[in-house]
């Protein structure tokens, strides 16, 4: 790291690239692209994987092999909607797979259709703190927040979510049933 | 996407932190995700100083990218195109030649002719000047001269050997043919080598020789005076294995002993 | 007619780095190099002189490139014409030819990994290391990856920069390191350039009076074959102290005239009554010891 102005390139202006040029610029192995990249995504996600997963050494995998991702296969990202939350996707598989090393090729393929779109949810999340269904959510037991979080906001499918919370899918499931129906309670 | 609202740097950090509640902590995560201000103060919540997270997390990063993608040995031997095109061309020799031989069944010894071609060529190409990637900087580097371009012809010419074996055993020829072809080859790499250590030009030497060699083998057969297998048998011959023999190791042996006029050159 | 400076040598307390004496290569009955006689020491030397005047001929004789056909060389105290002893300078040598080609389907990092190859390093990784270390020092980390063909002109120039870099060479001899940089990125190059000149020689050609001036500490002037000069920059600026004078008109007196702006001249040679000195540069030195020599 450390950007040292050391003469050579006067003018680098990747700063005042937008993600997706400096996503494209990644796809001609350009590592100053990948760099800025780094510098400007690297903190939420590491920071946002950390509330997931306590363990360090995981969380710096995860992140690590987010970036590799990027760098190998840049052309998955399609060009459509933010880079972030592309990278969030990333992000969060590779944290699953550090929790869960042994994942079989049926459920890799699964998690390769997936994709990590973001859901319409999430934007009324953005919103939702001062609103009734942010005082609902509040309100359900930490069990249940932990799986709508897991599935609705970090976009897992059940399996993902039973994986990175360690509990089984039947489990996420129910739980899952159970916080729709105390939701819809308290919002109706 | 016009923002209504952005994170405060309190926000932020009890969220980085962990003391944030799941509600406003679920919220920002999601606001995150599309807005570029907000991730820019997360950022520069934990500026990039040595030691810093992000500054190891990068480093960890950089070791696993900064890796040559191409063999050093492949980059040696095969990297630059007329190489590639040399190495991919001795071989398809190699390959076709035998089925020429028994498809077609020619009276002329085809394979004897031909298959000792493939290493005086791949020596050729070594000493040209496009065979080196570097260009002139690597004259000046301590393996410059011979050992590189021997490097680069066994290289080049040692997957030929097993390929134009093994096609033609496969494809029944006698054994002795099979295998009479690599120490006349060897002999001509040789003296192609040997050439390099002196003013001729390795290319046309290598052209002048192999010609001579496919014309003095196919000859007699071509003036229908002997069978073409008797010549390739002549040639597959104990006299003419040893000849071959002490002329590649004669060969060999100067090369070695003028080594040095490879990479000193009198001329530019 | 050989000029031998010591100065450099006296200055270096480890002494003597490339010492040279009747150096002559000819090239069918052109003489290239013309009994050149030096002695360098730790620092940066500028071999000045216009093309043609055998700065690449004496550069590849510096880098065992090319064998004298006369005269005695000694490199770090050996004598390349000894095949032993050649192999050994290459080891602690590192060179940039004129117009190095480098092969485009390599990325920079690979190339300059290659030439590491070829100076006789076998651990990968150390390699590896130095050869990141050297794009850097280049300023060509965010590019490493690119294929060579990819990049500009000063890019590939800096790619063999850094290919001569590697391997942290005592004797580095370099032709027209500058082409194709801008002012800037020769400020870079000279600390580039300054940490090898702590431990050891670099050696550069140039036909640029303003490169001299940015880059060397040492100039040696080169015209047709010998080396007709040598000084600091600002003891060859000093050389046409009081020769040098502008007017707007042609001056009989003059060795060399020059325009340097709307209808006023610049000449160098005998100041004629009258008329005042200007002040002295790298560039009026120069062309008064290339003309004052013919």
């Amino acid at each position: 790291m450390g950007e040292v102005h050391d003469g050579w390139s006067p003018e680098q202006g990747y700063a005042a690239w937008s993600d997706a040029q400096l996503v494209d610029a990644v796809g001609a192995s350009d590592r100053g692209a990948l760099h800025e990249l780094f510098a400007r995504h690297e903190p939420w996600l590491a920071t946002r994987l950390s509330r997931r997963c306590a363990d360090r050494a995981l969380v710096d995998t995860a992140v690590q092999d987010t970036f590799l991702a990027v760098w190998r296969k840049p052309q998955g990202w399609r060009g459509e909607g933010d880079v972030a939350a592309w990278l969030w996707g990333i992000a969060v598989r590779s944290l699953l797979h550090q929790l869960r090393p042994r994942a079989n090729v049926l459920e890799r393929l699964r998690n390769l259709r997936s994709s990590p779109a973001t859901s319409a949810e999430e934007e009324v999340l953005a919103r939702v703190e001062h609103s009734d269904v942010g005082v609902a959510f509040a309100r359900l037991s930490p069990d249940l927040q932990a799986v709508v979080q897991a599935t609705v906001l970090d976009g897992l499918t059940t399996r993902e979510a039973a994986a990175l919370l360690g509990i089984p899918s039947g489990t996420v499931k129910s739980r899952m049933s159970r916080a729709r129906t105390e939701l819809r309670e308290a919002l109706l | 996407m016009t923002q209504t609202w952005h994170a405060d740097e309190e926000a932020l950090r009890a969220w980085a932190d962990g003391s944030a509640a799941p509600v406003p902590a679920a919220s920002l995560e999601a606001h995150l995700l599309r807005c570029d201000e907000c991730r820019r103060r997360m950022a520069a919540l934990a500026p990039a100083t040595p030691g810093s997270d992000v500054v190891r997390r990068w480093d960890a990063l950089a070791d696993r990218i900064d890796r040559p993608r191409s063999n050093p040995l492949l980059r040696l031997g095969l990297a630059t195109p007329g190489l590639r095109a040399a190495w991919l061309t001795s071989i398809l020799l190699l390959l076709t030649l035998p089925v020429v031989v028994s498809v077609l069944d020619v009276r002329l010894p085809v394979f004897m002719a031909l298959a000792p071609v493939a290493p005086l060529a791949a020596v050729a190409l070594a000493y040209g000047r496009h065979a080196e990637p570097a260009g002139e900087l690597a004259l000046a580097t301590p393996t410059a001269g011979l050992r590189v371009v021997a490097a680069r012809a066994v290289l080049v010419a040692l997957p030929a050997v097993p390929v134009g074996v093994g096609v033609a055993l496969l494809l029944g020829l006698p054994t002795a043919i099979a295998l009479g072809w690599l120490l006349p080859g060897a002999a001509l790499a040789a003296l192609v080598a040997l050439s390099g250590t002196t003013r001729l030009d390795p290319s046309v030497v290598a052209a002048t020789l192999g010609s001579l060699w496919a014309v003095a083998v196919s000859w007699p057969a071509a003036s229908r005076r002997v069978p073409a297998d008797v010549v390739s048998h002549l040639v597959a011959s104990a006299p003419a294995q040893l000849t071959a023999l002490v002329v590649a190791l004669a060969a060999i042996a100067l090369t070695v002993a003028r080594r040095d006029t490879v990479a000193y050159r009198r001329t530019a | 007619m050989s000029t031998t400076r010591t100065d450099a040598a006296t200055q270096a307390p480890t002494g003597t780095l490339i010492s040279a004496a009747g150096i002559t290569k000819a090239f069918g009955s052109q003489r290239a190099v013309d009994h050149v006689g030096l002695t360098l020491g730790r620092g940066i030397v500028g071999v000045l002189g216009p093309n043609g005047a055998g700065k690449t001929t004496l550069l590849r004789i510096l880098a065992t490139v090319l064998a004298p056909d006369r005269g005695t060389l000694s490199l770090l105290g050996l004598d390349p014409a000894h095949p032993g002893a050649r192999t050994e300078v290459r080891r602690r040598l590192g060179y940039l030819p004129q117009s190095p080609r480098l092969y485009g389907g390599f990325t920079p990092l690979e190339m300059v990994d290659y030439v590491a190859i070829l100076k006789e390093q076998t651990d990968a990784a150390r390699r590896r290391h130095e050869a990141v270390a050297v794009l850097e020092a280049v300023g060509l980390t965010d590019v490493m990856h690119k294929r060579i063909r990819a990049l500009s002109g000063g890019m590939q120039q800096r790619v063999a920069l850094a290919s001569a870099l590697i391997g942290a060479p005592e004797l580095l001899v370099l032709d027209e390191p500058a082409t194709g940089l801008d002012p800037e990125q020769r400020i870079a190059l000279r600390s580039v350039l300054a940490e090898t000149s702590h431990r050891g020689c670099v050696v550069l050609s140039t036909h640029n009076t303003a490169e001299v001036a940015a880059l060397c500490q040492q100039v040696l002037v080169m015209d047709r074959g010998r080396i007709c000069w040598s000084g600091t920059p600002t003891e060859l600026a000093g050389e046409a102290e009081g020769r040098v004078w502008e007017s707007d008109v042609e001056e009989p007196t003059a060795l060399r005239s020059w325009l340097t702006g709307p209808g006023t001249r610049r000449h160098v040679g005998t100041l004629p009554d009258g008329a005042s000195p200007a002040v002295p540069t790298v560039d009026d030195g120069y062309l008064l010891v290339t003309r004052l020599t013919r």
